[in-house]
């Protein structure tokens, strides 16, 4: 139990990079016309009430990598202005791997909101929100020395590599929340959001450890292979020797795990000589998922696979292909999952975010700069990131933020835009990594940090608008 | 600020996204070479160990006419029986002697006086003998005539009326000329006896006359004297008589065998040995068969009791270019007739540790080079002229032949045969391998050939032509001295370009033979193994397009 749940948290460690942006836009914090800000702080209120239209309310499509395009694909030097993927002859190891680090991962995550609603209270004080949605979410990890496995190869009669935390998990969730704001006074308004999950499926497919060894005459790898499902209504098929073969559906999918985590904030809005001033604070996502015995599928391998080439070679009619064959047996052989019971269910804590946010308005409040920190912070590592942000509100039905964040994760340039009339559709986009540097057909280059936040929904209360203070 | 308000985003797009194309990265424009490598620079795969390969298989044997002998070692070999035939005089003129003796000699003139005791009647009488026979023609000279039933018979037979007894003591001299059987003493016979009756015969059983060894025209005359003498005592007589004639004759005198000199003529006896089927190393390529020591074991039993010497032609074929070797045996002879047995071995070195068989140093490998197709074997049979020949008038003579030849698979210092293997249906992948990579075959030989052996692969298309990659010369040594296998490490490196596409890929050997184990066997448990791996030089190389 304790491999599997060091396994869970290695998914965790894999994810938190794209997470801290997860399914809402650090440059809409400091926009007062967004109701997708609720979800960075349940204190905040939109100018007015909305129901999202479902698929397109809420649509969020993230991915994150701190592996970039021209890390793989590279100019070559020869003279025939073609580009080499990095595994060219004429693309030398050091100019490859100097672009990567210590573990490489790729993340994507796409949610839709299906319904969305909030509205203000009849005195205008509180504003209730709710909404549910569906998220989907992979992620691949790639340590540094599968690539130098890949690159460098052989590099003497003694090479070894030593390879750990290299994965691929993909899950599925649903969430429904709830949440309300309240005015307390003229200038603190708090507010509290409850999350239920559900997660349908969840695996995690890890190596959690390849040793290679390779010299001219014998190649040894060693492996710790793991694979976690959790996922209601499956299980394992296996073939005469116990050896996993396939995942069969053996009932109708249900509810994999369960959750709650719950949302504070406040905010204060300074009067005075200090009018202008705004301070908020938020904690997300404290809470966590269970995931029962029964739901749970855990198989693992292990053991050395010692490689000395064919014995007993018939040189007179050598075959090959089968030989080929015989060496791709060899390797599947290392990856051949046997199922092991989980002892007991397994709860997973959320990794939770906590926020601080300094607004000033100027011009009679139509432009503002804001400065937020976010920290995130999972089971073995904190994650700090500065976002500022200039904000503009030039009319009650439009708004424009930019923004720019740095440290933790990657240096980056955000924006927003609120279209948000009193009456008709209301829409926003916005993307909080949009990379500057890029190939024809916008293949972002150097790094591959990008989201966008889409959102369509029908103003409500709309007679009853008031900038929200 | 409306006005603001609308063009505030579209700036900041387009500042966002038209100043920081990468011209490095026209994807418009910009090919992906598509060419990967694989491995890294030094990357060497283990390819395996192959199962023992023995030389049969290895030396391509199998289905050829090579044979195994008792001790394991491979060699060609033959072994038959021939019938030689012998002398075959034409003794039928021997059978057709003239005789010539005195008959008969009075002894004894007698008185009428009646007397019962006479005082001894002494004599002294030689007699005379003469024969003459026709020879086979073969019959140079003669030294002696056997016989095996030619008595001498002497009659006394007294005048008629005579009776009585008498007591004789008789002397029977042949001198020089006859060999007699029983109560000799320097070829003289006695005859002593009391109270005979007669007519008393005699008979003296001659088994030879000795010759002086003169044959003119195939034939021979011979003359013979034998002195009788003594005394006879008569007794008891109740009448005197008047003579007593004395008759000497020699009977039953056909002769049995005779010893002489004999210039006959003994058809050649001739058989082959045809080298069918050999392994194609011994036929193709540049061959130099140094075998280290070939040998024939020729078991001979006959029945002769005359010296012949057997002048031996050994003829080697090899596509119609004969090579010869002479050399002679002598066939076992004894005095009698009874079977006499001889053994030789015609080697370079002895093989046979047997004292009786009897070594003649002949190096049969001179005519091996080039590999013979097919031996001749000659045997020309000649009566020695310089001894005297003992022939026997009713005997056959007869000898038997069985041989064996062996060539073991034991080569000199200067032995090279030449051979391939051929990996044939080689798929595209490996093609494409060897065709754009720089690759090395690295790995160990295990070798307990006694030969040297030297490797070179080479690339084929699928016409059979070759290309110009192929590796350096791979040098494996032999076996020590012990026959120990040896253990070798190699690297081959195939160098050279080709866009055909390659088909086949063909181990040349060469195998040579050394100082240290010359003379070693060849043995079906004789084997190679190879640990192979290879090296593809800045890794596998391959244009992932080209797939």
């Amino acid at each position: 139990m304790k491999n599997k749940l060091s396994i869970f948290a290695l998914a965790l460690l894999v994810m938190v990079p794209a997470v801290i942006s997860a399914q809402s836009l650090k440059s809409d914090y400091f926009v007062t016309a967004s109701y997708d800000r609720i979800k960075l702080n349940p204190a905040f209120a939109p100018h007015n009430g909305y129901i999202g239209l479902p698929l397109v309310g809420d649509l969020y499509l993230n991915v994150g990598s701190n592996m970039a395009v021209n890390t793989f694909l590279i100019p070559l030097n020869d003279g025939s202005g073609k580009l080499g993927t990095f595994m060219h002859p004429d693309v030398s190891p050091e100019r490859f791997l100097s672009n990567l680090e210590s573990q490489n991962y790729l993340h994507a995550d796409f949610s839709t909101s299906l319904f969305s609603y909030g509205r203000y209270t009849a005195d205008r004080n509180g504003f209730w929100n709710m909404g549910f949605s569906m998220r989907t979410e992979s992620d691949v990890n790639i340590p540094y020395e599968f690539f130098d496995f890949m690159k460098s190869g052989m590099t003497s009669d003694n090479t070894h590599y030593s390879i750990s935390g290299m994965g691929l998990t993909q899950s599925v969730y649903m969430q429904f929340s709830a949440g309300y704001s309240r005015r307390i006074n003229d200038n603190l308004r708090i507010g509290a959001n409850i999350k239920i999950l559900s997660s349908l499926i969840r695996m995690d497919l890890n190596i959690d450890r390849m040793d290679i060894t390779m010299t001219p005459d014998e190649w040894i790898i060693d492996t710790e292979t793991s694979l976690d499902v959790a996922a209601k209504g499956f299980s394992f098929e296996k073939d005469e020797e116990d050896r996993i073969s396939s995942v069969n559906m053996t009932s109708l999918p249900g509810m994999a795990g369960f959750g709650a985590a719950i949302d504070l904030g406040a905010e204060y809005r300074f009067g005075g000589i200090l009018e202008g001033l705004n301070l908020s604070a938020s904690i997300t996502d404290l809470g966590a998922v269970f995931y029962g015995r029964n739901n749970l599928l855990y198989a693992e391998s292990g053991g050395t696979v010692n490689y000395t080439g064919f014995k007993d070679m018939d040189y007179e009619n050598m075959d090959i292909s089968g030989q080929v064959d015989e060496i791709t047996g060899l390797f599947t052989e290392m990856v051949n999952l046997k199922e092991s019971a989980p002892s007991s269910g397994v709860s997973e804590m959320l990794p939770a975010s906590f926020r601080v946010g300094a607004e000033y308005e100027f011009f009679n409040n139509i432009l503002s700069a804001g400065l937020l920190y976010t920290g995130r912070l999972n089971e073995r590592k904190m994650y700090n990131e500065l976002t500022l942000s200039c904000n503009l509100r030039p009319s009650k039905t439009f708004a424009l933020s930019c923004s720019y964040s740095f440290m933790n994760i990657a240096n980056s340039i955000g924006w927003a835009l609120h279209v948000t009339p009193p009456y008709g559709i209301n829409f926003f986009v916005g993307s909080d990594y949009t990379y500057l540097k890029y190939s024809t057909y916008y293949v972002p280059l150097d790094d591959t940090f990008f989201n966008v936040h889409f959102g369509v929904s029908i103003p409500i209360q709309g007679g009853k608008m008031r900038r929200a203070n | 600020m409306v006005k603001l308000s609308k063009f505030l985003p579209l700036c900041l797009c387009t500042a966002a996204f038209s100043s920081c194309v990468d011209a490095d990265y026209d994807l418009r424009t910009m090919e992906i070479d598509t060419t990967v490598s694989i491995g890294g620079d030094n990357l060497a795969i283990p390819i395996g160990v192959t199962d023992t390969v023995w030389v049969a298989s290895f030396m391509n044997f199998d289905g050829s006419s090579i044979s195994v002998l008792e001790d394991g070692t491979y060699a060609m070999y033959q072994e038959g029986t021939e019938f030689m035939q012998m002398p075959s005089l034409d003794c039928s003129g021997l059978k057709q002697n003239n005789i010539y003796i005195d008959r008969s000699v009075s002894l004894l003139p007698v008185s009428g006086a009646r007397q019962t005791d006479l005082p001894p009647v002494e004599f002294s009488e030689d007699f005379k003998f003469g024969i003459t026979m026709e020879l086979p023609r073969e019959v140079v000279s003669l030294d002696s005539i056997e016989f095996s039933k030619m008595m001498l018979h002497m009659r006394l037979e007294p005048s008629y009326g005579f009776s009585g007894t008498a007591d004789c003591d008789l002397t029977f001299d042949f001198g020089d000329d006859f060999r007699i059987e029983g109560g000799i003493t320097e070829n003289i016979y006695d005859y002593s006896k009391n109270d005979v009756t007669f007519p008393l015969d005699i008979y003296i059983p001659v088994r030879a006359i000795l010759l002086d060894g003169s044959v003119v025209d195939s034939r021979f005359e011979w003359s013979g004297n034998v002195t009788a003498g003594g005394d006879i005592c008569f007794r008891n007589l109740e009448s005197l008589p008047s003579s007593i004639e004395m008759t000497v004759s020699l009977e039953n005198i056909t002769p049995d065998r005779f010893t002489g000199r004999i210039n006959a003529d003994i058809p050649v006896t001739t058989f082959e040995y045809r080298l069918e089927n050999l392994p194609e190393i011994f036929t193709d390529g540049d061959v130099v068969p140094d075998f280290y020591n070939p040998y024939m074991q020729f078991d001979i039993v006959s029945n002769l009791t005359m010296p012949v010497t057997s002048f031996v032609n050994v003829h080697s074929y090899s596509g119609g270019h004969p090579s010869d070797m002479n050399f002679s045996i002598q066939l076992p002879y004894t005095d009698s007739e009874q079977e006499s047995a001889v053994s030789y071995e015609i080697s370079k070195y002895k093989v046979s540790s047997s004292p009786d068989v009897v070594h003649i140093e002949e190096n049969l490998s001179q005519i091996m080079n080039p590999v013979p197709d097919l031996f001749v074997f000659d045997f020309s049979p000649v009566i020695s002229s310089e001894e005297p020949c003992v022939y026997s008038v009713n005997e056959e003579y007869q000898a038997y032949l069985d041989y064996s030849f062996y060539i073991p698979f034991m080569f000199g210092k200067d032995f090279t045969v030449s051979f391939s293997e051929k990996i044939d249906n080689i798929s595209s992948e490996v093609s494409d391998l060897l065709r754009d990579n720089t690759l090395s075959l690295y790995g160990e030989f295990t070798n307990s050939l006694p030969l040297d052996l030297h490797l070179v692969l080479v690339c084929l298309d699928y016409a059979g032509n070759e290309l110009p990659v192929r590796s350096n010369e791979i040098i494996i040594p032999s076996s020590d001295s012990n026959g120990k296998e040896s253990k070798s490490s190699f690297t081959a490196r195939m160098e050279g370009n080709t866009d055909e596409n390659i088909s086949a890929i063909e181990l040349r050997f060469t195998a040579s033979g050394n100082e240290t184990v010359q003379g070693l066997p060849v043995n079906e448990k004789d084997f190679i193994i190879v640990k192979l791996g290879a090296r593809m030089e800045g890794g596998f190389i391959t244009d992932l397009n080209k797939k």
